[in-house]
């Protein structure tokens, strides 16, 4: 059975490679056959063993790294966590594929594009399916660098290979932590293996389990774009969006919240950490929330809202219900993929990423249009959608453990429903502005949003039973919350989330055509006018809260921060070249200073 | 000579050794300084030899003055070139990579 | 038995030297692919073996054997990096495949010998070769080379011959003795300090890697890939028979200095540099810091040291590889557009500078994971974190020579040398074999050397 495992994890690596190798030779046709294909093989055998395989499996390998009392084997491990995970990075992979055949039709770099894409896909199932830190590791760098070369696909573009270069090096950053951590836990534990570590994680002294977590964490907020690290992913929007949809949006993003997950019980341990965990995911979220308010790229919203719902599911996993935050990652998954892919099926449109110069589209692109709504439903929390019963359980466990959770979690729902229709609204009602074609999507790219759409709506049914598959981990648990309590949560956030689309709708809309028939008319044509109304009549206190935010603390502080420490090193480097003067007698003095020096503290130390 | 004095010899030698290196600007004169030194270390295996087995430390000696005259022939012919070409033996000839 | 690679390879070397007088330079290459490669059979039909040879002047141990067959290897790829690339920059003398050759004679001395007289010996073949290859590009830059790495060599044989008597006047031997370096007399600790010296001036370590821009920048570019790979090799072997003298702390204290500010020195500088030779000279030096972390496990560093070496040695030759492809265009300009108009080269360059910075899942990265695991086993966590942070900055600068090549447009020149593209086939080959299944490796590392 354990050898199904292979299946899942080897076809896109065997795709890669054929493209890398003899991509030259392959037709473009082929080419967009065998790359889904190699992920399509690898989710049917995911679906094959998740109904085969019952509770725990693992595939032996090859013996990795055996030395100096450390065992690390590389094996594939099967268990609740990884499988919905393997089950959630392929599927959603195989419909990205799949579209990108449409979205990158016409570009010339197409070869290129589905060997990283399947690279991609590969490396994240690495990660996931990874049993012990430094095979996760291995992924997650792997992930990292698949995700710089696709945000800097088009390199050609500046703009691009900036992001790319950026995305990297902040990443980089969160990578040390991570390695650090997987050190420190050596030497604590000896042993790196995931269940070995949850199994003694008790053995731990408080301190150091803190330590060993705040480290790992580090790399999570890195690769899962939170604070303080989170300021790479609205760059790395200048990949193309398949690549958003799936790696920035969907899979690698959560790739931190699934380690947080895995190593539960280590956070546990150290009450601090799974604090900080849900701190900074609550924080995030209401924090990327906000900056989304006042974005008119399409894709930046999005980006936004990624870094926001990536902090629900942290603050999820931090106030300890590992089984709500791995739920909202999964639904996440869907809605969010589709709204990038929908997105792109705008943006392959127009060829446009700018809001201001859309509008009007809902009947030129209907199945967009539509698959856009349900999504967007979704990601608000409207009732029968997937977000509404994830995010509903976030909430309801933040508010047993922390009411100040709970409430800023309440508010960023409301923004997230708000933003989320703004954007509808600016982008598929009123009037065109400043495009004059647009056509729907082919069949390739709205098939794959159709399937999104399906299960962006039918993934939040199942959270019992979602929950009662990993129930096997041995550390998840929900705490009970009286029924009348439950529903009054509920009925706040829906409310608030309908008050803010009622609110969005008003404004766009309302006001919007209002404005058609007065002086105001002009103003709506002038695209620039839109923000204007919107701050006037609405968010003056968001708009100046979150541009002050935006401009101090996202670009000032922490973008001046990275680039300032890169050019202190680089002047530091300048200055230390000072000593290479290129004379042999300030080498041969510098050598003798060093052995004198040391003669000398020894001297001193003996006599 | 006792090997007191040979020791203090020893010293002397290789202060100069070095004093030479750092003192004097052409490049050849640094060469010589720095073999004058590689004596003086000589003599001072010679002065601790005299304390034990004798034997040993003096076909060392011998060994290490062979090589070292492999290396200084090598250093020379080097320098020969660069000040060839350059017309002076001055430290500043082979000082164009830097940095 | 135990020196039958020793002495296979002098034989050749002295035969190459013969034909290259009688019969030419073709003579003289075959004569050197041959010694290297023969002694590379013998060395290995050693293995496992133990033992002292001619009154315990040449020892073999696991060390010095496996150390041996990474020279040896090293030597050969070295060659062959050199085979095509000398006519082509018109080095026409055969000697520089003599010089090699006997360069690594020396340098399988000093792996095979646990006394200092004959290490001295072995250090000086090695050195006195070196010198004479860096100059034979015969430009102002070559020569420039030759005569700083020849004075500054020097200086380090001074120190080494002082050491030595120290020594001596320690214990009355020449042979490494426990109970000699670890002694608390003062002549024991100035004896550790100035052999030290001496050997991290091979090594490239801080402040004795002045030499290593300079040579490395004006030399040949097979030359620089021999030096920074065989001449290193041997340094650290070295150092590892010395590490009875890390009981000392004053010992302990100076590598550590030395590790730290290799680390931050080579890596910091390498930021601003424009030629490419010159950056390999910078990160040589910081690899060298991390490398050093490892002689302050003492014995139990063995392993690790051996396996960073190994995976060090294979990036390197690989990257150098590509780096003679260019033919003595070093300046980072010339490698724009690399990407477009000669892809093989810069997909090879690319992967040697991911495995330089650590990235898994290419041997570089194994080589520090196993390297700083250890480290902080032994609780020398504050030079972990230095080293990491340090690692952190090297990622910029090999990430800089990858956008130059494929983000950058321009009109290179290069040429696609036959047994240079093969060397760089071996070496990825050995980079991604370490970097997956290490355990090929481990497995021999940890039986021989504990």
């Amino acid at each position: 059975m354990s050898l199904l495992l292979s299946g899942v994890l080897f076809p896109p690596a065997l795709g890669a490679l054929i493209l890398i190798l003899l991509g030259r030779l392959l037709s473009k046709r082929s080419v967009s056959w065998l790359s889904p294909a190699a992920v399509g093989i690898s989710f049917l055998t995911s679906l094959l063993s998740f109904f085969l395989i019952k509770g725990k499996a693992s595939l032996y390998l090859f013996p990795w790294l055996s030395v100096g009392g450390l065992q690390v084997d590389f094996s594939l491990l099967w268990d609740p966590l990884s499988s919905i995970m393997a089950l959630t990075v392929s599927g959603v992979s195989f419909l990205i594929h799949i579209y990108s055949v449409g979205y990158m039709g016409e570009d010339p770099g197409y070869r290129r594009y589905f060997a990283y894409l399947n690279l991609f896909t590969f490396s994240m199932l690495l990660l996931v399916l990874a049993p012990n830190l430094p095979m996760m590791f291995v992924g997650w760098e792997g992930v990292g660098l698949c995700s710089y070369l696709l945000i800097g696909f088009w390199f050609e573009k500046e703009t691009a290979a900036n992001a790319g270069k950026k995305a990297f090096i902040v990443n980089r950053v969160g990578d040390f932590g991570f390695l650090l951590g997987i050190f420190l836990l050596f030497t604590l534990l000896g042993n790196l293996n995931f269940d070995y570590i949850n199994y003694h994680a008790n053995s731990l002294a408080p301190s150091a389990a803190t330590a060993a977590a705040l480290l790992l964490f580090l790399g999570a907020t890195g690769k899962s774009a939170q604070i303080p690290l989170y300021i790479w992913l609205p760059d790395a929007m200048e990949g193309p969006t398949p690549v958003s949809a799936l790696i920035h949006a969907a899979t690698m993003v959560t790739a931190g919240v699934y380690m947080v997950s895995r190593l539960f019980p280590l956070y546990a341990r150290s009450g601090l950490a799974l604090n900080v965990v849900a701190w900074v995911g609550i924080i995030t979220a209401a924090f990327a929330a906000t900056i989304a308010l006042v974005q008119n790229d399409i894709k930046r919203v999005l980006a936004y809202s990624t870094i926001s719902q990536i902090g629900y599911m942290f603050a999820g996993v931090g106030v300890g219900a590992v089984s709500a935050g791995m739920f909202h990652l999964f639904t996440h998954a869907f809605f969010k993929s589709l709204l990038f892919l929908a997105a792109g099926s705008v943006i392959h449109a127009l060829g446009t990423q700018d809001m201001r110069e859309m509008g009007g589209l809902r009947k030129k692109m209907p199945i967009t249009f539509w698959v856009f709504t349900i999504a967007a439903l979704a990601i608000s929390g409207i009732p029968g959608f997937a977000g509404f019963f994830s995010k509903d359980q976030i909430l309801a466990q933040a508010y047993i453990r922390s009411k100040a959770i709970w409430a800023i979690g309440v508010v960023t729902a409301g923004l997230t429903a708000f933003y989320m229709f703004r954007l509808i609204f600016m982008t598929f009602f009123g009037e065109p502005r400043g495009w004059k074609n647009a056509h729907e999507s082919p069949p390739v790219m709205t098939g794959p949003m159709l399937v999104l759409a399906f299960f962006s709506v039918v993934s939040g049914w199942f959270f019992s039973s979602f929950h009662g598959w990993l129930k096997p981990l041995g550390y998840i648990h929900l705490e009970e919350l009286p029924e009348s309590k439950e529903a009054l949560l509920m009925g706040a956030s829906v409310g608030l989330a309908l008050l803010a689309i009622g609110l969005a709708w008003w404004i766009y809309l309302k006001r919007g055509k209002g404005f058609h028939t007065g002086f105001i008319h002009k103003l709506l044509l002038n695209k620039y006018y839109v923000d204007e109304i919107y701050n006037a009549a609405f968010v003056i206190p968001y708009r100046e809260g979150s541009r002050l935010i935006s401009r101090y603390f996202d670009i000032g502080i922490i973008d001046g921060t990275v680039e300032g420490s890169g050019r202190l090193t680089l002047q530091g480097g300048r200055l230390m070249s000072f000593f290479q003067s290129g004379f042999l007698k300030d080498y041969a003095l510098w050598m003798a200073a060093g052995v004198v020096l040391a003669l000398f503290v020894m001297l001193g130390r003996a006599l | 000579m006792s090997s007191f004095s040979l020791f203090i010899l020893a010293a002397l030698l290789i202060a100069g050794g070095i004093a030479g290196f750092f003192l004097r600007k052409d490049l050849l004169t640094m060469l010589l300084s720095s073999e004058v030194a590689l004596s003086g270390a000589n003599l001072l295996l010679l002065v601790f030899a005299s304390q034990a087995s004798p034997t040993e430390a003096q076909a060392a000696v011998l060994a290490i003055l062979t090589v070292a005259a492999a290396e200084v022939a090598v250093a020379l012919a080097a320098l020969a070139v660069v000040i060839r070409e350059k017309g002076k033996a001055t430290e500043d000839i082979v000082s164009e990579m830097k940095g | 038995m135990g020196i039958l690679p020793l002495g296979i390879l002098v034989f050749f070397a002295l035969m190459a030297v013969l034909l290259d007088l009688w019969a030419g330079r073709w003579w003289a290459k075959t004569a050197s692919y041959a010694g290297i490669g023969a002694a590379l059979v013998g060395e290995l039909l050693l293995w496992g073996r133990r033992g002292n040879y001619m009154a315990g002047l040449l020892s073999q141990d696991a060390v010095g054997i496996v150390a041996g067959v990474l020279i040896l290897l090293f030597a050969f790829l070295a060659l062959l990096i050199t085979d095509g690339y000398d006519l082509k920059v018109n080095i026409k003398e055969g000697e520089i495949y003599i010089l090699m050759t006997l360069s690594a004679a020396g340098a399988l001395v000093m792996v095979t010998t646990r006394h200092l007289l004959v290490a001295f010996l072995g250090m000086e073949i090695l050195s006195v070769a070196n010198y004479a290859l860096a100059g034979l590009k015969r430009d102002t830059l070559s020569k420039e080379a030759a005569v700083k790495y020849a004075v500054l060599g020097t200086v380090a044989s001074v120190f080494f011959v002082l050491g030595m008597a120290f020594y001596y006047g320690t214990g009355g031997g020449f042979l490494l003795d426990t109970r000699v370096a670890a002694s608390p007399s003062p002549m024991a600790l100035a004896s550790g300090l100035l052999l030290f010296s001496s050997l991290m001036f091979k090594a490239s370590l801080f402040p004795f890697h002045f030499w290593t821009p300079d040579v490395y920048q004006g030399s040949p570019a097979p030359i620089t890939a021999f030096f920074s790979v065989v001449t290193k090799t041997a340094g650290f072997v070295f150092l590892l028979r010395l590490s009875d003298f890390v009981i000392h702390p004053e010992v302990k204290w100076f590598i550590l200095a030395a590790s730290v500010l290799s680390m931050l020195y080579g890596n910091l500088v390498a930021l601003k540099q424009q030629d490419i030779k010159r950056l390999m000279a910078y990160s040589s030096i910081s690899h060298a810091g991390y490398m050093a972390m490892g002689l302050l496990l003492e014995k139990q560093g063995a392993w690790v040291l051996l396996f960073y070496l190994a995976a060090y040695g294979f990036m390197n030759l690989g990257a150098f590889a590509v780096i003679s492809s260019l033919l003595e265009k070093n300046s980072l300009l010339n490698y724009r557009g690399l990407a477009k108009d000669y892809s093989p080269l810069a997909v090879f360059l690319a992967f040697f500078m991911v495995s330089l910075a650590g990235f898994p899942p290419t041997a570089g990265f194994l080589a520090k994971f196993f390297l700083f695991a250890e480290v902080g086993r032994a609780g020398f966590w504050p030079l972990v974190v230095i080293a990491a942070i340090t690692t952190l900055v090297s990622v910029y600068y090999y990430l800089r020579v990858v956008l130059v090549m494929y983000m950058t447009e321009g009109r290179p020149t290069a040429s696609y040398l036959p047994s240079g593209i093969l060397t760089m086939f071996i070496s990825a080959f050995f980079v991604l074999e370490l970097g997956i299944f290490p355990s090929t490796l481990l497995v021999f590392l940890k039986y021989f050397v504990g």
